[in-house]
């Protein structure tokens, strides 16, 4: 990374900042510090991973401002955010006050928030750009895309006997994310509101199942899960989108706390595709950060003691237009914002090369210009959290990405 | 594909200022199409106001790659998710050679042994598993929207496929652990509410000799009259075709 910063183009984008902004983030890539979490020295036994997808573009530059850019408030013009909004993380960048969960993390050092940050993907459909988000495809020009995701390669790649790397994972979902597609060692759970069978049926369906290899693996897993998340209900009808996903967060936290659970839980929040009067302070987008940062509330309260061994993290499929559209909201754009959380993440700071918001710094003139590869963070937590060898990761799990390798110290070492 | 979408404008749904009677049927609006000729696919289409697209459809139906794909898709739905290649092949054969009509491709797939292949090789869809058990049951006693809710709850919101793409048709994707629960959950609503006396005589009904012993068995051996219908509503042979 530190050599990406030498290349001119990014150093003349860098330049254009007058604040200390661009001295302020360097320091979070040191190439040494990488180097040693990845030496294999990382006990990644008991290690619990979420991985929570946005869906619909979440609009990283309302979430996580550039206060400290020059052009800041001339781009963002009427959707502008001050310090009494979005109170500063440090110098250069705030964090939208309804996030008062995720401020309490980073303040103890248990969080930190990417900037600038995008997948492969450079168009504008959220079902291509979800697709390339959950498959890890390299994205190259001509490149058929990934059919199955990137959790269920990492899961195929593991070696269970040996206990390198992931064994099992849950999607908090009605039907199986992509992100988790393809693996046997992934099974789906959500809450319903049919009463539960009584009687010995599932014991006797199970006999049913004995030779039936799918629907006996499918039925053994559905068991386990109810066991796991018992009184866990419906949402209400009124608090249908963040009720839901705090529920959703618990059980996922169930999943993940318990002794011979999966080490993986994969959640999704929709609602982010904010085309119009998206709000500030307040409104459709404030209610959206305040859904997620109850969620992971939830989440670390489950979590319990487990929380120490967990990271979460939090990405979208793209950012939106840096500049608002004319009905008060946002339209597709490139890069944006996520979050990593937890015990295991060496937090407390902003990992971000940042481009700039001036006219000339944007992607095609109109988006935030993505400087990391959420590549690079998806094989840090494979690598440095989850404990698979590098070259697993590499030749399984991200083929054709060797030019992007794991982003290092990200995680505490323990 | 920016051509192609030229080749479309035109075509719309009649707002009701231009025609009252007509009002939200589909029609061509010559004046909203974009002029000018069109290259869809290497090939030129001169202005010819709705029989361009017209034209560009009716190339894109006979394309050997629709040929191919919509063969395919139909093997799979009515075979197997795996169709044996002879079959998608035949299929194919006849799109080609009828310019793709598709009530003859339609009748050489009920006219292939593969067919009719006695032993399940599908995983129903919640839709279709919804209708088995209606086939099975006709006079089970829903609320209104019930069935949407109950679909959605299985993973199938009516109409609210996941992308542009459609609902996927292979079992990997039906067969998950929550489907599943669900599916039993459903099928134990169903026990509990709908009034059969004799489930292994439904069991000969609706699967005749699919039921397989083992199934027979556990459902003269239930605990309740109600057990014994779920289980054959939450059965292999029943959630399969």
């Amino acid at each position: 990374m530190t050599k990406a910063f030498a290349k001119s183009s990014l150093a003349t984008r860098r330049r254009i900042l007058k604040s200390g902004l661009a001295a302020s983030l360097l320091p979070v890539c040191l190439p040494g510090l990488s180097g040693f979490a990845r030496a294999g020295t990382t006990d990644a036994s008991g290690r619990r991973f979420a991985f929570v997808i946005l869906r619909g573009a979440m609009d990283g530059l309302a979430a996580v401002p550039p206060l400290g850019d020059p052009a800041y408030r001339r781009t963002r013009g009427i959707l502008s955010l001050d310090a009494a909004i979005a109170p500063h993380l440090d110098g250069d960048f705030g964090l939208h006050r309804t996030f008062a969960f995720l401020r309490e993390c980073y303040d103890a050092d248990d969080a930190l928030m990417f900037h600038a940050i995008a997948s492969p993907y450079r168009e504008r459909s959220h079902f291509d750009g979800q697709d390339m988000l959950e498959t890890g495809s390299a994205g190259r020009p001509g490149e058929p895309m990934l059919r199955d995701g990137w959790l269920a390669r990492a899961l195929e790649s593991a070696d269970r006997k040996a206990g390198v790397g992931p064994a099992r994972a849950v999607a908090i979902a009605r039907t199986m994310p992509l992100a988790l597609t393809g693996s046997r060692r992934a099974g789906t759970w959500s809450p319903s509101h049919l009463p539960e069978p009584g009687g010995n049926l599932f014991e006797r369906l199970a006999m049913l199942y004995e030779d039936d290899p799918l629907l006996r693996d499918a039925l053994d897993m559905a068991r386990q899960s109810a066991a796991l998340t018992d009184g866990l209900g419906m949402p209400g009808k009124a608090g249908r989108g963040g009720q839901a996903f705090s529920i959703a967060a618990k059980a996922a936290g169930r999943f993940l706390s318990a002794d011979d659970g999966p080490d993986i839980a994969v959640l999704e929040l929709s609602g982010w595709d904010t085309h119009a009067n998206q709000g500030t302070a307040e409104g459709q987008l404030a209610r959206q950060f305040a859904a997620l940062d109850q969620g992971l509330k939830s989440l670390k309260t489950a979590l319990g003691p487990a929380w120490r061994r967990t990271a979460i993290l939090c990405l979208t499929e793209f950012g939106r237009t840096a500049r608002p559209n004319g009905t008060g909201g946002t339209d597709h754009g490139t890069a944006s914002a996520g979050f990593l959380l937890g015990g295991a993440v060496a937090g407390g700071r902003i990992v971000a090369d940042w481009p700039g918001l001036s006219a000339a710094s944007l992607f095609e003139e109109r988006d935030l210009r993505p400087t990391l590869s959420t590549q690079r963070v998806l094989k840090a937590v494979l690598q440095d959290h989850l404990g698979l060898p590098a070259d697993r990761v590499d030749s399984a799990v991200f083929p054709g990405t060797a030019d992007r390798p794991a982003l290092g110290g990200l995680f505490r070492i323990t | 594909m920016t051509a192609f979408a030229g080749v479309l404008t035109g075509w719309t749904v009649m707002p009701r200022r231009l025609d009252q009677e007509r009002a939200g049927t589909f029609t061509f609006i010559d004046r909203a199409h974009e002029p000018g000729a069109q290259i869809v696919l290497g090939k030129r289409y001169p202005e010819a106001g709705e029989d361009q697209p017209r034209a560009v459809l009716a190339d894109l139906a006979r394309h050997p790659s629709t040929a191919r794909h919509l063969s395919l898709k139909l093997a799979r739905h009515f075979i197997a998710d795996t169709p044996p290649a002879s079959a998608v092949d035949a299929l194919n054969r006849v799109f080609l050679e009828t310019d793709g009509d598709l009530l003859a491709v339609s009748r050489k797939l009920v006219a292939l042994d593969d067919a009719w292949r006695a032993e399940q090789q599908k995983f129903k869809p919640p839709e279709d598993y919804l209708v088995s058990v209606l086939r099975a049951i006709p006079d089970l006693p829903f609320q209104p929207r019930q069935p949407v809710r109950l679909l959605t709850l299985m993973g199938q919101r009516p109409y609210a496929a996941l992308s542009p793409a459609g609902w996927p048709d292979e079992q990997q994707h039906w067969v998950s652990p929550d489907g599943l629960m669900k599916r039993i959950e459903f099928a134990d609503l169903v026990a509990r509410t709908a009034r059969v006396r004799d489930a292994a005589a439904l069991a000969g009904e609706c699967l005749g000799s699919l039921a397989s012993p083992d199934l027979l068995r556990a459902i003269g051996r239930a605990e309740s009259r109600r057990q014994g219908l779920a289980l054959l509503l939450a059965s292999p042979e029943f959630m399969r075709r």
